[in-house]
């Protein structure tokens, strides 16, 4: 399923793109929502707390980072032209998520790889286990695999016996 | 008293580093000689670490509610605002009291191990004990040198700085004794597995008998999460319980290690596969439990910088390295001893599908880890930080979990060794009508449109259809055997295999839960406004309809001592018919000028609106809030409940001897007969 990751981005991606494409018909000089700065928000992390995302953060600097935001949606800019405007001003550390190019590849990469090698492995078990078939007997709990409607009747069997 | 309580309290500390070293140098003399003294003597030792460490505790205790504050972790968190139930829980309050503290319930556990009465694996008893003194002198140790939390002061200060704002809740108390716990209790499965690579014994035995113990540190472990989930959602005020922050993650990964151990131990009793593999899950395991102390404590993953500047980090590093290393070679050293008796007969059996699933759970915790370690590596590696938040692991592992929900259902249904095809598929019939029912259902029925969210549904339609027969075909079983009603039937079948219907009732909790999870990932809507007084704002979700919140004003409320709490009131209504009042409201801490947005919830259903109040002017006309609708997140909870409950059911002790099987008592009736 891993393996629909990079596709999907991909669309995603793409559709961004195509999304920019289209005419801007009349930018209206509107005021943007909070719910507009929130959702480009979400993607950037707070400078200053670890861990929390810009949109959740309280403290001052968050704010006046929000209020950025809201400045460059208010020019017009679009989501991804606000988060481009602060990596380039902060680095790829103000994202949220690791963009898939250049050293951030390989955070997505390496637990696809991983899980990879996993299923090789599986594999690899499966067919080593099954080549050589000796007739063993291992003690296999009845009640972990017998039908349980059977054991049942044996212990009825048993009782009456 | 007072001036004696911190002297007391650290040569309590240095005793007992004292005794845990000598405790070990005597288990393992006593075991090479075989000499019962010995054993005895360092029996009596490491029950003495026990002891001093709790007067140790004491003693920290004593400190911190009398205010000790020439005591420098008793100046830094408590104050004279901290009722008694916050000054006895700042014990595990910062980095150096929970070191403390964390050495002490792993000690209660080496005592609990000892007083234990261990039968056929008494032999191994030297080794474990050997084992978890040598982890405790390391926790020890810390607390004796470079975090001593009876450190004094040259001065009294006045007044202390309290704890941080974020851990005054009750779930703040309550989460980290039981996760400290869920961490400290893995030892036990990791010492007897490296007691019997280092005396050589096979570990199947051992597997049996620290089950229960496994699965009680587990139970911790799991409720530990599901409680810091529940604070975050509380207390943090962000709409969500999971934040994917390293810390979280931390107490995470071995829970994601410690469960597919738990499943494929079951494949090493029932036909003497996967040892190699098990003992590797509980070393790992460990280490993982370790190395997430590490990483709560020492703040490293926050930056490498402040690892620098703690003096922990480099010993935790170091600690985390020897024993690592000296687990692998021992491990490697047994390699043929552990080897497999049984063999895959075919594909289709329950063992593959427990490979399966301790691939998908290995995958998971795989991901999470390197998510979680990447800005460190990419830091260290090519200087430039590379974050990663939530989106990533949203993305990377939740088609892995989807999997497992839906592996969930698939696994009781194949016997062990292997099944035809054919009755494969005769068994996938209901379950699998169900699945698609509720698949062709929901887009049409209910708001319910995503993919993801209609696929992840199905699966857990599918497994849950699996579990409910599974029960049904045993209580019907047993009411046409012995005439049993339902109610008796079900006790009774329960009883007879507590582990298997308790496993059953974990995956039941599971799957409750996955609903939660479910419709806060793919339906969670909110909204920020800002409404002067009198005027309204709405928040809509296809599965609640419209919320309409109207401001009527703020209002200082009473708080805790040294905060200032300043309520927002909001009248709601849902659908335009009015439903209530509430009030979410901003803890401001004084001392610390921090402030903290506590949410309010209105309930309807399993479905919660949630508000947080982020801002206003300072003349009360305005207000800005932040509204969620957070559909089904009830079911998380509620699963979270039934879960625990299964896992109750599956570890509590038997009243008999041990388990006795139908095979066994076939057994008997055989020998009885002439």
């Amino acid at each position: 399923m891993k393996k629909y990751v990079f596709p999907l981005m991909f669309i995603i991606v793409a559709a961004i793109f195509a999304l920019q494409a289209t005419p801007t018909v009349a930018q209206e000089p509107t005021e943007p929502t909070m719910d507009q700065v929130n959702t480009v928000a979400k993607n950037l992390n707070c400078p200053t707390c670890k861990g929390l995302n810009l949109e959740d953060c309280r403290t001052q600097t968050c704010n006046q980072w929000r209020d950025q935001i809201k400045d460059l949606l208010a020019q017009g800019y679009t989501e991804q032209e606000v988060l481009d405007w602060f990596v380039a001003r902060f680095g790829v550390e103000v994202l949220q998520e690791p963009p898939p190019k250049g050293n951030g590849l390989f955070a997505w990469l390496l637990p696809l790889f991983g899980f990879a090698v996993g299923v090789g492995w599986l594999v690899f078990l499966l067919r080593k286990w099954s080549v050589h078939k000796t007739p063993e007997s291992s003690a296999i709990d009845p009640e972990d695999n017998i039908d349980v409607e059977y054991l049942e009747k044996i212990e009825q069997d048993l009782k009456e016996f | 008293m007072d001036g004696f309580m911190p002297a007391i309290g650290y040569t309590a500390q240095v005793l007992a580093l004292i005794l845990a070293v000598y405790a070990i140098v005597f288990a393992v003399m006593g075991a090479r000689k075989n000499r019962q003294d010995l054993i005895l003597s360092a029996k009596n030792a490491s029950l003495g670490v026990t002891a001093l460490l709790t007067v140790a505790v004491v003693a920290m205790e004593y400190l911190l509610i009398t205010r000790h504050y020439q005591t420098e972790y008793v100046s830094q968190v408590t104050n004279s605002d901290a009722t008694l139930f916050f000054r006895m829980a700042a014990l595990w309050g910062s980095q150096k009291g929970s070191l403390l503290f964390f050495g002490w319930l792993m000690s209660i556990f080496t005592g609990a191990i000892l007083l234990n009465k261990w039968g056929a694996v008494k032999t191994l008893i030297p080794y474990v004990m050997a084992v978890m003194n040598l982890v405790l002198v390391f926790f020890i140790g810390l607390v004796v040198t470079v975090a001593n939390p009876f450190q004094q002061l040259s001065f009294f200060p006045v007044d202390g700085q309290g704890l941080n704002p974020l851990l005054y809740h009750w779930g703040m108390v309550i989460h980290p004794p039981i996760l400290y716990i869920g961490f400290v209790a893995f030892i036990v499965p990791y010492s007897f597995a490296m007691a019997a690579l280092i005396t050589g014994q096979r570990g199947d035995l051992l597997m049996r008998t620290t089950r229960r113990w496994t699965l009680v540190a587990w139970l911790f472990l799991s409720a530990g999460l599901l409680l810091g989930g529940r604070w975050a959602y509380d207390v943090l005020g962000w709409g969500g319980y999971w934040g994917w922050d390293p810390v979280e993650n931390a107490a995470f990964i071995p829970w994601l290690v410690a469960t597919p151990f738990l499943h494929s131990v079951i494949i090493q009793e029932n036909r003497g596969m996967m040892k190699r593999w098990n003992v590797g899950l509980i070393i790992l395991t460990f280490a993982l439990v370790v190395e997430g102390t590490f990483l709560t404590r020492s703040g490293v993953i926050g930056s490498v910088h402040t690892f620098s500047q703690s003096a922990i980090g480099p010993l935790f590093l170091g600690f985390i390295a020897i024993m690592f290393i000296a687990s692998l070679v021992l491990f490697v050293n047994r390699w043929e001893l552990l080897e497999s008796e049984g063999e895959l007969d075919s594909m289709f059996s329950r063992e593959s599908a427990f490979l399966l699933n301790n691939l998908l759970f290995i995958s998971i915790a795989f991901t999470v880890w390197w998510g979680t370690h990447f800005p460190i590596i990419s830091e260290a590696l090519t200087g430039t930080k590379i974050v990663v938040g939530p989106p990533f692991f949203k993305k990377a592992v939740g088609p892995l979990f989807a999997a497992v929900v839906l592996l969930m259902g698939v696994t009781p249904l194949m016997p062990w060794r292997k099944i035809t095809s054919r009755k494969l598929l005769r068994q996938l019939i209901v379950p699998s009508i169900v699945a698609v029912v509720v698949a062709i259902a929901l887009p049409l029925l209910t708001a319910i449109h995503f993919k993801g969210a209609i696929m992840t549904l199905a699966f857990i339609a599918f497994s849950a259809a699996v579990m409910l027969m599974e029960y049904w075909r045993g209580v019907s079983a047993r009411r046409r055997a012995h005439g049993e009603n339902l109610f008796t039937a079900l006790v009774h079948l329960v009883r007879r295999n507590r582990r298997r219907y308790g496993g059953y009732l974990i995956h039941i909790g599971v799957l409750l839960a996955a609903l939660g999870i479910v419709g806060m990932e793919f339906y969670q809507v909110e909204t920020q406004q800002n409404v002067a007084l009198g005027e309204s704002f709405s928040i809509s979700s296809p599965f609640t309809g419209t919320f309409e919140m109207t401001f009527r004003g703020l209002q200082q409320a009473p708080g805790k001592p040294g905060v200032e709490n300043t309520e927002g009131l909001l009248d709601v209504s849902r659908n335009g018919e009015f439903v209530g009042t509430i009030k979410p409201y901003r803890e401001l801490f004084l001392r610390q000028q921090q402030p903290m947005t506590i949410p309010d919830v209105y309930r309807a259903g399993m479905t919660e609106l949630y508000v947080i109040i982020a801002g206003w002017e300072p003349d009360g006309q305005s207000a800005t809030f932040k509204a969620y609708i957070n559909p089904m997140i009830n079911w998380l909870w509620f699963g979270g409940i039934v879960f625990a409950i299964g896992t109750l059911v599956a570890a509590w002790p038997s009243a008999q001897p041990a388990r006795r099987t139908s095979r066994t008592r076939i057994k008997e009736k055989v020998a009885e007969t002439p």
